[in-house]
Formats: C-alpha cells, structure tokens, sequence
C-alpha cells in the first residue's frame, strides 16, 4: 500500500517529467511534489491537473503511489523520476533544461 | 546512394512546414493533445518516458556522411548530445522538446532526411541487407526496389490506416543479413535463369506477442509485376486484417487465420483483377532509380594491401570487416557494442568522426544496421589500419560484430512508455561478462537479444539467448528463451522456464554458455546445440545453480 500520492504529468512544451506542488505549481522535482494523503486533497489535485490539461501546460496527468521510503512504488516511476539508470556522459547541463521545464509548466 | 528529386525535397519541405502549424497550434491552444497526438505521431514524435522522442527515417539505413554530421548537429543542438541507432536502421533522439521539432524536421529536410511514416499503422521504414550493394554474396543490389518501395509508400492514402504497422525487408543476398523471414512482408531479389530480376515473397513473419516465421507466398515474380502483387496484398490485408484488436492486428495473425493458400487465393485475386495502369511508369521508374543509385567508381587495385600485424588489428579484422564485391576493397562495420556501453548510442562527436572517416574513405556513405552498428561500405582494404586507429581513438574500435557482445537491445524502461523492464543495464551487465569469455574462446554462433516488453523491439525472439523483460509484482523480471535464428533457416526461441531476477541474468547466460560449450560438436552454433539437445539439459544447469 501506499502512503501517499503525488500527481505527474509532462509538460507540453518540452516534454519532460512534472509533479505537482502544493501551491498548484508543476515543478521538475520529484520532492518538490506535493504529498497527497486523503481523498480531498486527491480530488483537488485532479481538478489542478484537469485545468492544466484544459490551459495546455501540462499533459497526460495521473496519480503516481508513493511508499514508505518516499519513492515511488512501482520502478517505472523511480526511473521516471530520477531519469533513466544507464546515463551516457552528459554534454547539456540536465538541470538547466529542467529548470527550463519547470518555468514552462509553472 | 539515391539523391532527392526537386518532388522529394519539395514534400518534405511541405511536410516540415505542416508540422511547424500544426506545433503552433497546439502550443496555442487551438489543438487538443487528443487532436495533436495522430498529427505528431505521423511525424515521428512520441511521448516517451521522460521527454519527447523524435525518430528519424533512414531510408534502408543508407546515409551520406553530409547526413550524419546534420544528426550530429541535432543531438548538440536541440537534444543532449547523442543519438540512439534502432533495429528499423532508424535513429531516435531522446530529450527534443516539441517547441524545437519544427526546427528540427527542418534541419532534416536540408539534408534530405524527415520523421515520416516512423510510427503510425501505415508502412514504415523499408529495410534491407546493410551490405547491400557490396556484399559479395550478392546476387542482387535491393537498393532500388527499397527506393521504389519508398517512393510507393510514402503518402500512399490508402495505405496510410492499415490495420497496423508494416515492415517490409528487403535482401538481394545468399545470406539473410535483414531477417526477411521476421517482416510482415520479406522480399528476397535474385536472379532468373536469362539473368532477370525475380523476386520470393515472404509473408506474414514478425516478433512482437506472436512471434511467426514468414511463410513463402510467391516465387520468381518479376519486377514488372513486383508492386502490382505488393499493391494486392496489401489490398487484402487492408480489407480483411482485424481492426478490433490490435493485438491481433498484424499481416501474420491474418495469414495464420486464413492459411496461406487462402490468402494467396486472395491476393491472386486481386493481383488479376487490378488495374494495371496505376502501374505505368513504374518499370521506368526503376530503371531511372538503377542509375541514381551509384556506386562510387572503385580504384583498380595492382597489390594486395600489406596490412600490420598489430593483434588487436588482427582480432577487428576478423570480427568486423566483411568480403566486398570489389578485389581490394572491404565493408567495414563500426560496433555501436562498447564493452559495458549502451547498445547502438552514439555521441555526436563520434558521429562526426564517422563521417569524417567515411568522406576519406568511404565514398561518404555509410549503412545503419539492423543490429544497430554502423557501416563503412566502400573501404580500400590498405586504408583499413588508418580507420581502425582512428576509430579506436574514439572508443568504436569494440571488435565485436556478430559476436556475443554484439548485443541488440532495445531502449527498455529507461527510455520507453510500453516497456515493463529495463534492457540497457542487462546488456550492458551481459556484454561485461561474456566479452572476456569471446575474447578468450571461439564463441561464433551466439548471439544475445534483450527486449523490455513482449513488443520485442529488442528482436530477443531470434538471438541464440533471447532475453524479455517483464513486471511481476511491480519488480522487473526476465525470461529466457533458447535457440533462436533469424537467418533464411530462422527459428523462434523457445522459453526455458521459470524467470530471473535482474541480478541473476548475467550468471544464468553464463551458465547457459558453459552447458553450450561443454556440449558443442565442433563448430556447431549455440542453437543447434540446443536443437540437437533439447531443452533440458540447458534448464537442468540454470535452475540447479539459481
């Protein structure tokens, strides 16, 4: 079972990986998300998600299970939220373009 | 190699400047993504785990190196530096954002390349043998076939909504290097009696949820009456394929439901009853693609080259360089396979060498593969030591084509949304392990093929060790099968039993390979060993020691 959830999705602009954060805000940090811990603040957080999709900030959103380690519970969302596990040697700066995407989104 | 016409460059010109509307539409709201979606798919552009993916046609995997070095620019400028060669002799990028896709198909279309056709139930990207033109198995060079085939299916309205996707590949070869008999439709080109061209037509092979070996569907059909009898069978597979099930969806799951005779009655039937005149041109047409498709004019050699007797040399000399058709001069294969390395990644810098070395000595042309390495296809043998140190410079001198390290794996969970398990680290952990072994013994007649779903992207059906990633309980675990071949005498592995943990897979090919060679009668491959012993006493071996 899960402790909590947090919402993702992928911004339309650059594509990359989002979550929600408290403020209502899409931010490229996975820790930056916010937890989701009851039906109330799940269903507020569809609504955010919904208004997102509608204003073209943010595709194909959906809850993601968070467990007691504060990773996700399934591996293809620890893989999507720390990037895949086989990086070649990087020659753009990943925190620029995530930052990027995050301004996009937000 | 074939040079756009003013008609090819205009079309994806016009392609390139719809989808740059299309992008500002949906950037502006006007567009749905339920809208968007079919329209940027039908450019290549996926929405994969991470990021966007963007994947770029090379036409039956032949490229100039004016070509490579615009990719090289692409993963510089608009992606991170690197580029993923594909089992369909395509490239992928991994991290494009969708405000730059425009820029990018652009930048495609100076260089006669586009995204078209890479995704969507239309026909993708014609295949065919990465030697062709060269080999000196040859009987047939399949290039111009390929770019008719090309030219027939790109924008074809009637075939742009099939059921599902479809692969065509093509060979011209005594040796099956394009797995003909794992393509919706495989054509092998030969030659007649009086010297003609004839083709055989496979039907109905593919990997993917239900591997199936093409079955032979036409013999000795002229080029003449070449498109009018793929033109039918297309016909019938556009009318009769399922539409309700996707799964069920592909050319292999109607032949199978038909029978072959019964779908061979029906595309007879349609081949006769077609009309012929939307088939004028087309001989000319061929004729006319015979001349574009160069070959570059060859130096006669007077000596044969004096090459070192550096051992490392001699090991890429036995590995990776190939008989050409020409005396003198040899295909040389580039391993996209480093040691430890992810299988078909290549920087851009290593891009760029690639062309340089191909523009000093290759006639600026290399191949893809589809076991995702690199070709130089023109090389005079004398200069193959220069290549060779070059290349090593530039960690692409792995000498390990067709070896057990030369390992085709598909992206997996690290980069793909249908993936269920992670397939770079496994061959990246596998290729570690074995390569001291290869180096060490004779291990000709293994191959190593992992795929991250049952999609089979990572072609594990026809590798001697095949390697499917799957999900139990949220965790990743892998299944093996034995004793495939993807040859002309192409064989779908077999399952050996229950699956592996991630960790265990390295020891269980090990394993596997020690039962082989224990067992091996001379040269015998690692699936006719199996073929000879069954599955027993591979499975007896692994699961004692797991």
């Amino acid at each position: 079972m899960s402790n909590f959830q947090v919402m993702a999705g992928n911004d339309l602009r650059s594509g990359r990986v989002v979550y929600l954060t408290a403020d209502g805000n899409w931010t490229a940090r996975f820790l930056l998300a916010s937890q989701l811990t009851n039906d109330e603040a799940v269903a507020a957080a569809e609504e955010h998600a919904s208004q997102a999709v509608a204003s073209d900030h943010v595709v194909d959103p959906y809850l993601v299970n968070v467990v007691d380690d504060g990773k996700p519970a399934h591996i293809r969302e620890r893989i999507r939220r720390t990037g895949p596990t086989c990086l070649p040697p990087p020659t753009v700066d990943h925190d620029s373009l995530a930052a990027a995407a995050s301004m996009a989104a937000g | 190699m074939y040079q756009y016409d003013q008609y090819d460059q205009s079309l994806v010109e016009a392609r390139s400047a719809e989808f740059r509307a299309q992008v500002n539409r949906r950037l502006a709201g006007t567009l749905s993504e339920e809208e968007f979606k079919p329209l940027r798919l039908m450019n290549g552009l996926y929405l994969q785990l991470h990021a966007y993916m963007l994947r770029v046609a090379v036409p039956y995997g032949v490229m100039s190196s004016r070509q490579m070095n615009q990719l090289a620019m692409i993963a510089d400028k608009f992606d991170r530096g690197y580029g993923h060669f594909t089992t369909r002799q395509n490239i992928q990028f991994n991290w494009p954002q969708l405000v730059d896709t425009p820029d990018i198909l652009d930048a495609l279309a100076e260089v006669q390349m586009h995204a078209i056709q890479t995704s969507g139930n239309c026909i993708r990207n014609v295949t065919t043998d990465p030697f062709a033109g060269v080999a000196a198995d040859e009987t047939v060079d399949p290039r111009p076939v390929c770019e008719l085939l090309r030219q027939w299916s790109t924008f074809m309205p009637e075939f742009s909504f099939l059921p599902r996707k479809f692969k065509f590949a093509l060979t011209g070869a005594s040796t099956d290097r394009a797995a003909i008999k794992f393509h919706d439709i495989g054509i092998h080109l030969k030659r007649g009696d009086a010297g003609q061209t004839l083709a055989d037509i496979w039907v109905g092979g593919g990997q993917g949820r239900t591997p199936r070996i093409a079955q032979l569907l036409k013999t000795d059909v002229t080029v003449a009456d070449l498109l009018p009898y793929l033109d039918a069978a297309m016909r019938v597979y556009n009318l009769y394929g399922n539409r309700d099930n996707k799964y069920k969806a592909r050319i292999k799951i109607l032949v199978a439901s038909l029978g072959l005779d019964a779908f061979a009655a029906k595309v007879e039937k349609e081949y006769l009853s077609a009309d012929r005149s939307r088939f004028e041109g087309v001989a000319e047409e061929l004729q006319r693609l015979e001349a574009a498709i160069l070959k570059p004019v060859y130096k006669p050699q007077t000596a044969s080259a004096e090459l070192p007797d550096d051992a490392e040399f001699q090991c890429w000399l036995k590995t990776n360089v190939f008989a050409h058709q020409q005396q003198g001069y040899s295909i040389a294969v580039i391993s996209l396979k480093p040691i430890g390395g992810i299988p078909g990644d290549a920087t851009s810098d290593q891009m760029r060498l690639m062309a340089e070395l191909c523009d000093a000595y290759s006639a600026s042309e290399l191949r893809v593969t589809h076991r995702q390495n690199i070709v130089l296809p023109h090389v005079e043998t004398k200069n193959l030591y220069e290549i060779w140190n070059q290349l090593k410079a530039a960690n692409l001198a792995e000498h390990n084509i067709d070896q057990p390290s030369d390992i085709i794996a598909c992206p997996g969970l690290d980069y793909c949304a249908l993936a269920k398990a992670r397939s770079i680290p496994i061959a990246q952990e596998v290729s570690a392990k074995i390569c001291e072994r290869e180096q060490a013994k004779d291990l000709n007649g293994l191959s190593i093929n992992i795929s991250g779903c049952i999609n089979a992207c990572g072609h594990h059906h026809v590798a001697s060790i095949g390697i499917l990633g799957l999900e139990k309980n949220g965790a990743e675990t892998y299944q093996v099968t034995l004793g495939g071949r993807n040859g002309l005498d192409a064989s779908v592995g077999k399952v050996l039993g229950p699956g592996f943990s991630a960790e265990q897979v390295p020891d269980t090919v090990n394993t596997l390979v020690d039962v082989w060679l224990q067992h091996r009668e001379s040269n015998e491959s690692f699936s006719d060993t199996y073929d000879r012993l069954g599955k027993q006493v591979f499975s007896e071996a692994v699961y004692a020691s797991a």
